[in-house]
């Protein structure tokens, strides 16, 4: 087994994704080689695979929020040619890549959160037992999560019509994250899909219908 | 972190200061994770430096002046069978503000005694 380095590069393709060429892939290619450098060093020390990818994992983790100010702080790179003039716009074309950073950065760490919260919660249930966390803490947290997921829907659906892209990603996150906090019932989950479905095809409408203005 | 024209940040002091090290131990460019490695040892911390903390000070710093820094030659990363590292070097400018830095730290205090030594 070697260690699990997708989803680092995916987020680092993600927050990149939209700058200008060089420093794009000058960032890109300098984790990849740090990840190479860690893995080598790391499995040259006698670490196993996963001991390797829980401290790839925490590194990365640890320094999200410096990513996002990283591409805060980044010029934007030239958009291309206006989208009306390109005919039918791309709803996650690269020129809308840029502001959604922030916004899958945030529903992908909620819901890596809420399934740590349930995975514990569902093992501290069986075991009878608060070892892990306290059930307190979980309620708190599986309360927050549910809120802060409806509020993420509400809100995408609220700016689709002036940002599709940034909408869809928020209504379609935001369904997920809250339906995950009720995730014994079948039907919260399939409300989550179908307004996933609705919200991504509103939001291309809204996109195809802003290029063809 | 912002910080004041010409002060340097905690992070910025151990990027130089390990950057030193490796240098006076015939090291004078690094990349990335040997730097991560190198603060990690020399600070006895357990984890190492977050990829998105230290390559935005790396940027900065280089921005400012006080690293330079180049992809090692693509030869030499094809013959290892690695991605190609971005190389880092102090400049003369970080070795100065990193000096001044260390001048402008207070001493650090004499710890009280505790303990009286057996009579």
């Amino acid at each position: 087994m070697s260690p699990r380095l997708g989803p680092v590069r995916w987020w680092v393709r993600l927050y990149t994704a939209g700058l200008e060429p060089s420093v794009r892939d000058r960032r890109r290619d300098e984790i990849d080689a740090d990840l190479w450098d860690q893995v080598d060093g790391q499995a040259g020390n006698g670490r196993t695979a996963a001991a390797i990818t829980m401290a790839v994992w925490l590194r990365w983790l640890s320094g999200v929020p410096d990513d996002v100010f990283w591409r805060r702080e980044q010029p934007r790179a030239a958009r291309a040619e206006p989208a009306a003039t390109e005919g039918r716009r791309d709803m996650f074309g690269p020129g809308s890549r840029g502001a959604l950073v922030l916004p899958v950065g945030a529903l992908a760490i909620a819901i890596a959160i809420g399934i740590a919260v349930q995975v514990i919660g569902e093992i501290q249930h069986q075991e009878q037992s608060e070892r892990l966390v306290p059930s307190e803490i979980l309620t708190y947290f599986g309360i927050g999560l549910l809120v802060a997921g409806l509020a993420s829907l509400v809100a995408g659906f609220a700016i689709m019509r002036s940002r599709p892209a940034v909408g869809a990603v928020l209504a379609v996150g935001g369904s997920w994250v809250a339906g995950l906090m009720v995730f014994w019932l079948i039907v919260p989950l399939l409300i989550a899909a179908a307004i996933s479905v609705y919200a991504v095809r509103r939001a291309r409408r809204i996109a195809a219908e802003g290029s063809g203005a | 972190m912002r910080r004041k024209p010409g002060a340097l940040i905690p992070i910025e002091v151990s990027i130089l200061d390990a950057g030193l090290d490796l240098e006076r131990r015939g090291i004078e460019d690094f990349h990335g994770y040997l730097l991560a490695a190198k603060i990690a040892d020399r600070e006895g911390a357990r984890r190492l430096l977050a990829h998105g903390s230290l390559y935005r000070a790396l940027g900065r710093m280089e921005r400012d002046g006080l690293l330079d820094s180049r992809w090692e030659d693509a030869d030499l990363a094809a013959a290892a069978e690695r991605p190609r590292r971005r190389l880092y070097r102090v400049t003369l400018a970080g070795a100065r503000a990193v000096a001044l830095a260390h001048a402008a730290r207070p001493a650090p205090a004499a710890r009280p005694r505790t303990r009286q030594a057996p009579a």
